[in-house]
């Protein structure tokens, strides 16, 4: 499951990932981190027991958001012509044998790179 | 074994002609053989869905009242073409909303109105006698207007060049992102469905030939424009009733830093008169050949790197200079086998009957370069040649004298083999003294990552290179990385000073 951790101020400096990390003897793998002075962001993926490390930060006061379906895609403007899967860079969209696009949601880390290119503007990002 | 289009048509309103779309073909005369091909096989369907810039519409508003001869006519803020009479306009695929956004435009107002949606119509005037009113705001709809006829100028392009980039930068262009040093290949078409290249010879495709267009019936008007039949890069001038269209066929597209335009889904049956034809329309991706060109070089005439074939680009990957290299489509061969597949089964139902031209296109000439009585001016042209070098062991001390002492704010950084490594300016002097003593030579201060320009550059591509990275000059180049000059944006001024 992925999801995206919000890090408030006080807790910037904290190894908080290491320490739920021992805590709760879960693997998170970071996809993506931003950290600046006032505020962190980051988008982790956990395999397995991953409600017990969104129960261990939000312990913390830290906010998390499920990203279930993070990418989302109006096909009812989506061409499929695959400008998409070129610019990808965890193959979140492949083209198919029969040339259609296909999309894996739950493989999206959100870096948006693939929303300005859609020619016809079929992808969102909520987050 | 032939033919006439009559006795297709009449096998079309029996309900018992064979059509199959152009990618069935191959495998159909491989089993049958061309003879037996040509008996059973009646038409073949070819479609295509790409970015056509080339496109738009004559639309008629009505006259208000009182009339207006309309000067300026705005469509959801879009600019239509008007000087024609004084109720007419023409919307362009790749007219821009006026602001300075590059989100909405002509290909965005054609899907809105097929769609049914209000378009915002704005229209100004100078006033005569016959027509008093100077200025005029109202909503429309397509159902509002009298005419509302899609005329592209070049379509259905036999085949496109498929591009890649040489240069060090990401290049966006209307073929998509180009990544620097040869990382990827963009292309456009749909190879073996591709309506010209099923009739190299332009026998059936020609002027008055009946075609799907955005979903409705439409014709052949002609070449179109660019229309390059000695080179293989035939075009199509065609027209169709915007009012028939549908938008699963119809889609505006915004290509990321380059503009505006239209997806058009466009079809062509081809009436299988003798074994010539189903010959021409048994022919597969492999034999569709275009070029790799390489939009690295900012000019008209870009390097054709190799021959490819469509079996290449649509696999995935090609081989360019011995390195496997990444390809993506503009296009949708998706969308142009929907098209293909629609006009099928269209002509199975009998409700669309094919039509033999009037008139051939023409199946010579060649595509000219344009006239200038002025030739633009290169890089070489307007650069300083006396360049100030310095090395990358040299103290920052001795740079900032050196500097000085020339009255100049940048300098390359050059190798002991006179190679371009870095550049220097006094700012990165004057940070590097703001730190203290944490940088103590050259090369620990310098940018490494220099924007260059070559000296057979447009100063036109050097001004916009300078702009982009918002920088004041850079070194001049050759492929070896020796510098033959600096070129500033005071270099530039002097064009303006004359």
């Amino acid at each position: 499951m992925k999801m995206k951790i919000q890090i408030p101020a006080n807790l910037v400096r904290k190894p908080i990932v290491s320490d739920i990390v021992l805590k709760t003897k879960v693997l998170i793998n970071l996809e993506k981190v931003n950290i600046e002075t006032n505020k962190a962001d980051m988008i982790v993926d956990v395999k397995d027991e991953w409600e017990d490390v969104k129960k261990a930060f939000e312990e913390r006061g830290i906010k998390v958001d499920l990203l279930k379906e993070p990418i989302k895609r109006r096909l009812d403007r989506c061409v499929m012509c695959g400008i998409c899967s070129m610019i990808c860079p965890v193959d979140v969209f492949k083209i198919s044998e029969d040339w259609e696009v296909k999309m894996d949601s739950s493989r999206c880390i959100i870096c948006k790179n693939c929303i300005d290119l859609c020619p016809t503007e079929s992808l969102t990002i909520d987050y | 074994m032939k033919k006439s289009i009559e006795e297709i048509n009449q096998k079309i309103s029996e309900g018992c002609a064979r059509v199959v779309t152009s990618d069935e073909m191959p495998n159909i005369v491989k089993e049958l053989g061309l003879e037996l091909a040509t008996k059973e096989i009646d038409v073949v369907t070819t479609g295509t869905f790409g970015a056509m810039c080339s496109s738009g519409a004559f639309l008629n508003f009505g006259h208000s009242d009182p009339p207006i001869k309309m000067q300026r006519v705005f469509l959801n803020d879009v600019e239509a073409f008007t000087g024609i009479a004084a109720v007419d306009a023409y919307i362009g695929a790749t007219q821009q909303a006026r602001g300075p956004t590059l989100d909405y435009g002509g290909g965005h107002v054609i899907e809105d109105l097929i769609g049914k949606k209000k378009i915002e119509l704005r229209a100004e005037s100078y006033g005569t006698d016959c027509y008093p009113l100077k200025s005029l705001e109202t909503e429309i709809t397509i159902d509002d207007l009298n005419q509302a006829i899609m005329v592209n100028p070049r379509n259905g392009y036999q085949k496109y060049n498929a591009a890649t980039n040489s240069s060090d930068r990401v290049l966006y262009t209307y073929m998509g992102p180009l990544f620097p040093n040869f990382e990827n290949i963009s292309y456009s078409g749909s190879g073996l469905l591709s309506p010209l290249s099923n009739d190299p010879e332009y026998r059936t495709i020609g002027i008055g030939t009946r075609i799907f267009l955005a979903g409705a019936k439409g014709y052949v008007i002609g070449e179109g424009t660019q229309h390059d039949p000695e080179n293989g890069f035939g075009t199509l001038m065609v027209r169709g009733n915007l009012k028939e269209m549908n938008t699963n066929f119809i889609r505006a597209a915004k290509i990321y830093k380059y503009g505006i335009s239209l997806y058009i889904g466009l079809g062509i049956p081809i009436p299988i008169l003798d074994e010539e034809m189903a010959k021409a329309t048994a022919i597969e991706d492999k034999d569709v050949v275009t070029n790799i060109v390489d939009y690295g070089i900012q000019r008209r005439d870009k390097p054709i790197l190799r021959r490819v074939t469509y079996e290449e680009l649509k696999s995935g990957f090609v081989d360019l200079n011995g390195k496997e290299v990444k390809t993506f489509p503009m296009s949708s061969y998706l969308k142009a086998k929907e098209v293909a597949e629609t006009l099928k089964r269209e002509i199975l139902k009998g409700s669309f009957k094919l039509s033999l031209p009037v008139e051939s296109l023409p199946k010579s000439g060649k595509i000219k370069p344009m006239y200038q009585k002025k030739v633009n001016p290169m890089v070489k042209d307007l650069m300083s040649r006396r360049v100030v070098f310095i090395e990358e062991d040299t103290s920052i001390e001795e740079a900032a004298k050196v500097l000085v002492r020339n009255g100049i704010d940048h300098m390359p950084v050059v190798s002991e083999a006179g190679r371009l490594t870095g550049i220097i300016t006094s700012w990165d002097i004057a940070k590097s003294v703001a730190k203290g003593s944490f940088y103590k030579k050259v090369k620990d201060a310098m940018s490494k990552n220099v924007i260059c320009i070559g000296p057979d550059d447009f100063v036109d591509v050097a001004a916009r290179r300078l702009e982009q990275y918002n920088i004041s000059a850079m070194p001049v180049i050759n492929p070896n990385r020796e510098v033959l000059g600096m070129i500033s944006s005071s270099d530039l001024s002097k064009l303006v000073r004359g």
